[in-house]
């Protein structure tokens, strides 16, 4: 009962999601006020059916209802009841459904906070919306559905993939959908932008909380999914440049952009066509990294299903919305109404320096992901781009936009004088260079790492600056310079703590140059030298799980004799998918880590082992937590903001709008 | 009963959309939108400055900026926006007719309105069906791992277990049944049994530990002597081997099952070819001869199979064997003989169907 209601409820979403899609539309062309309003109640009830729909699959794999064949084959009665949960989504169908889930979920909230919007731009938005659901409740019903039953039932299930049973499983792909859906809002705005002719700062105010949150919520899922690789899959790394993550990746630049361009509309009402566009680009990335992971073009841990007949209905998909979107953007971006004027030197100028670095960059990931693609449909040959071309070719990109940024941030809105934002940077060039001299002579190469730090370090101490000039700007004792700093725009603020946030985790990054990696077979009760640290293996043994077997070697860290602390790095075996997966031994010590992932154990007691030191690695995720606070901060400033030209006394003053 | 509930929701689905249709509303247009955000951002802009975050100049400036853009969005064309009855009208008949049929309609194709949930809870609950040999199972499973000292509970599912291609699992319950109720010669020889099959019919250590454990409490048990016997031809002891087979035959009852199988392996062991050698052999035979000598040997494991039919791995066996030797209708027979051999076994049955598929 509550199952194929949850299977009706689906229908009948799909059944809303079109009318969503259709009568506000219609009343938004012909005027007519009741038409438009349709579109309110109808993404609520979208919204509640959905949630419906999902409760029962959710039920079904909680009470473990073998009847169901997405249940068999990703349930087992035996798994952890988190897992239960969490599994829901850890396959193909169900994260569909989480992905359609949250899609309108968001539609919802569009429709519940848009007092503020006029009929017809809440209604042209609502009904973009309506149809993305639409295609995608079509998709999930046609040819991935969730719901498909079989009977006689059987007694027990194939158990989840045993990398995904992993906390990791209840955060990374929500956290993802929020960020992909999030941009889907924004496209349906930008077409309803299109599709009226008007854009303006309403509509970017309107836009903002959803840039921001798509982003902060891509951020925290990517850094997420990338930490969960490095604990789980055992080969030390933590990004592989797999077309899989870059699918996560592109959406996230063009969405930064997307980010700094929606800021610039709706302070200066400039840059429109840039805005418009990223936004269409943002969540087109997302729909190809949709179809990369879904489509079984790709094998890899994401890619649950590998059927062709879901690819090509995910390519209609993505042609359908993006090219529509490319479509009305050739046809109506031209008679856009002209915004604010600025000169090249200023905030505005600088955000368009920083959109073209970041476009190129997004348009190197996607070359780099779709070539070797389309080479290997085109003439069968296999090749494999990897970190040594990302590497080489984004560096010499994404190095100069670290060295702008500061600049950027310091430069006022209009016109600004170039000579005084670089002195107010005095210090933080000064800092660079000296780190530049320290890590010379105290690591010596990799060079890459040696200037990639100093530029972090840069980048920290800059982001922070401005801030602290603003805060600093008379020495007129702590309480007048703690009163400023909490009237400084918390947007301001975001934007520093962001900034320093990037710096953070280019800093980690750079310091995986400095790491020592050693792959080693381990005899018991002797030391390994790893870095400045000793590891030593005590015992060796076996353990029973709830759902799988594992051997774990229980090892000490020591510096000098004195015990740092104890992991115990693991390899499962789960027992009804025949599947092992290996479990990192970490040890967080200061800001780097040791790093331990065991392999196969030897008749003569020994035990094969990669053993990692990464200086400063956990920066890396760090910074991205940092990052998303600076959007948080962001986007917690719910001003309706103007950006206008500061003058020169107000300059030194430091006190000027953001 | 379920459909009411369905009425109910498309009911409400419709509601929906006809609540804005049946009111009069007021609307909100792009001039009273921008009007309203210039406010807010006036209010905002004097409230800054009342702060003291911005300067008094600097709030000029904002001020005048704002009032800019809204004299730009004020100069820009606005429709009159309007409410018309007939449109309602049409929206909602589409409304009322389009969404339950489309539900509907897609429910009917894809949904299974007459299955019931099933919870696993309540399924092992529910008064067992004495056909259905894997629902007892899965009872007597759950029941162990709340009663794990139960040994008899092992001992009836483990050959169950080994027959559905779940080895590991069935050596832990023969281990558990043997540790629990005590040694006796027919459990070590079964465990050693199931590690034997699971390692694909090679007698690993572990196993013949098992054997000679058995044959230790009762030295008169064939099975474990059959396997040690095994055991010794499988690691090229040929003579110990022989030895073993002729006393197994010498002791054995008349119409002993095993009687036969013993007999042709202690044959083979007498021709002179070492066992291992054997397919070689086979495979140096001219065509017709090869043909000949592996027809005999798919003819032998039917024969076996037809006596003891529980072998799930045998059958798989002996329907590639068919095949590859295109015999369709045989292979087709062994099919139906499988299923009818495991009826009530879904996991074997899925294999058996899998390679059944495999053939179309």
């Amino acid at each position: 009962m509550i199952v194929e209601s949850g299977h009706f409820a689906l229908a009948l979403a799909l059944a809303l999601a079109l009318a969503q899609s259709i009568i506000p539309f219609v009343g938004a062309r012909l005027n007519d006020v009741a038409l438009m309003r349709v579109a309110r109640p109808s993404a609520l009830a979208q919204f509640l059916l959905v949630a419906f729909s999902y409760s029962a699959l959710t039920y079904a794999h909680i009470v473990s209802d073998f009847s169901l064949v997405n249940v068999i084959e990703n349930s087992h009665s035996m798994k952890p009841f988190i897992y239960k949960i969490s599994g829901v989504w850890g396959n193909h169908e169900g994260s569909m459904l989480l992905w359609v889930l949250v899609l309108s979920f968001c539609g919802a909230l569009v429709a519940l906070f848009s007092a503020t919007m006029s009929d017809k731009l809440r209604a042209d938005a609502l009904s973009v919306q309506g149809l993305i659901s639409a295609a995608f409740l079509l998709f999930i019903l046609l040819t991935s559905n969730p719901f498909t039953r079989v009977s006689p039932a059987p007694w027990e299930g194939r158990d989840l993939n045993p990398i995904l049973q992993d906390p990791g499983l209840a955060i990374h792909p929500p956290l993802l959908y929020l960020g992909y859906v999030g941009f889907s809002i924004v496209f349906s705005f930008a077409a309803a932008a299109l599709i009226s002719g008007r854009i303006d700062a309403a509509w970017a105010r309107v836009v903002r909380p959803w840039t921001l949150l798509a982003w902060i919520a891509l951020t925290l899922g990517i850094a997420m999914g990338s930490y969960w690789a490095y604990y789980t899959l055992g080969w030390g790394g933590f990004w592989f440049w797999d077309p899989v993550e870059n699918a996560s990746l592109m959406p996230w630049l063009a969405g930064t952009a997307l980010l700094h361009s929606a800021a610039v509309m709706e302070k200066r009402e400039a840059l429109k066509i840039w805005t418009l566009f990223l936004s269409i680009l943002a969540f087109s990335l997302s729909l190809l990294g949709t179809f990369l992971v879904r489509s079984g073009v790709l094998t890899s841990v994401h890619s649950f299903a590998s059927d062709p007949e879901r690819g090509v209905f995910i390519l209609a998909i993505l042609i359908f919305f993006i090219g529509g979107a490319l479509a009305l953007f050739a046809l109506r971006a031209g008679a856009l109404p002209v915004g604010g004027l600025f000169a090249p030197i200023s905030r505005e100028g600088a955000l368009v320096i920083n959109n073209l670095l970041l476009s190129v960059i997004c348009a190197t990931v996607v070359i780099g992901t779709l070539y070797p693609l389309a080479l290997e449909a085109l003439t069968g040959e296999k090749i494999s781009v990897g970190a040594p071309f990302f590497n080489g070719v984004l560096m010499p990109i994404a190095l100069p936009l670290a060295l702008l940024m500061p600049i950027g941030q310091m430069l006022p809105w209009k016109r600004g004088d170039l000579s005084a934002a670089l002195s107010r940077l005095r210090v933080a060039f000064l800092i660079g260079i000296a780190a530049l001299a320290v890590f010379l002579a105290s690591y010596g190469a990799p060079y890459l790492s040696v200037i990639t730090a100093s530029i972090a370090l840069y980048l920290i101490v800059g982001g922070l600056s401005d801030l602290f000039q603003r805060v600093t700007v008379r020495n007129d004792g702590a309480r007048a310079t703690l009163t400023r700093l909490s009237h400084v725009p918390l947007s301001a603020l975001g934007a520093s703590i962001a900034h320093a946030g990037v710096g953070l985790t280019l800093l980690g990054l750079a310091a995986t140059g400095w790491g020592v990696e050693s792959v080693i077979a381990m005899a018991p009760l002797k030391a390994y030298e790893v870095g400045p640290y000793q590891l030593m293996i005590e015992e060796i043994t076996p353990r029973q799980g709830p759902n799988y077997s594992e051997i774990y070697a229980q090892m000490t860290v020591q510096k000098q004799g004195v015990t740092l602390g104890r992991i115990e790095p693991a390899k499962r075996f789960y027992q009804t998918r025949k599947m092992a997966r290996s479990e990192a031994g970490i040890l967080t010590i200061g800001l780097g880590q040791v790093y331990v992932a065991i392999g196969e154990s030897h008749p003569d007691g020994t035990l094969d082992a990669r053993l990692y030191y990464k200086p400063l690695v956990t920066l890396i995720w760090v910074g991205a937590l940092i990052m998303a606070l600076g959007g948080a901060c962001s986007l917690a400033d719910r001003r309706l903001r103007i950006g206008v030209a500061r003058r020169s006394i107000a300059l030194r003053g430091g006190e000027a709008p953001t | 009963m379920i459909w009411i509930f369905f009425a109910l929701l498309s009911g409400a689905a419709v509601m929906a959309i006809l609540t804005p249709l049946a009111r009069s509303n007021v609307a909100r247009d792009e001039k009273t939108a921008d009007l309203a955000f210039f406010e807010n951002q006036i209010s905002e802009i004097n409230h800054d400055l009342t702060q003291g975050r911005l300067l008094p100049e600097e709030a000029e400036t904002a001020r005048a900026e704002a009032a800019r853009r809204l004299l730009r969005q004020q100069l820009q064309p606005g429709t009159q926006v309007a409410q018309s009855r007939m449109l309602s009208l049409a929206a909602a008949l589409l409304a009322i007719i389009f969404i339950p049929a489309t539900a509907i309609g897609f429910y009917l194709f894809l949904g299974n309105a007459k299955l019931e949930d099933m919870p696993l809870a309540e399924r092992l609950k529910a008064a067992p069906n004495p056909a259905d040999l894997a629902g007892a199972v899965a009872r007597i499973e759950r029941h162990l791992i709340e009663h794990p000292d139960d040994g008899r509970g092992y001992e009836v599912v483990a050959p169950y277990l080994l027959r559905t291609g779940r080895g590991e699992d069935a050596i832990r319950a023969y281990a558990e049944a043997l540790r629990l109720l005590g040694p006796t010669a027919a459990r070590h020889a079964a465990l050693g049994e199931a590690r034997t099959i699971v390692a694909q019919g090679r007698v690993t250590p572990l196993a013949q530990q098992d054997f000679e454990a058995a044959l230790n409490l009762d030295p008169n048990f064939a099975m474990a002597t059959y396997y040690l016997g095994l055991s010794a031809m499988q690691s090229g002891s040929r003579d110990q081997a022989i030895e073993i087979f002729t006393k197994l035959i010498a002791q054995a009852p008349p119409n002993a099952p095993y009687f036969e199988a013993v007999k042709s392996q202690l044959d083979i062991l007498r021709s002179g070819e070492p066992a291992d050698e054997r397919s070689q052999a086979i495979a140096q035979l001219p065509d017709q001869e090869r043909l000949k000598v592996i027809r005999q040997m798919v003819d032998r494991l039917a024969t076996r199979l037809s006596v003891k039919g529980n072998d799930a791995e045998g059958w798989l066996k002996l329907i590639r064997a068919y095949r590859v030797l295109s015999e369709t209708e045989k292979a087709q027979q062994a099919i139906k003989d499988a299923r009818k051999a495991f009826a009530g076994d879904k996991a074997a049955l899925m294999r058996i169907d899998a390679l059944a598929k495999d053939a179309n």
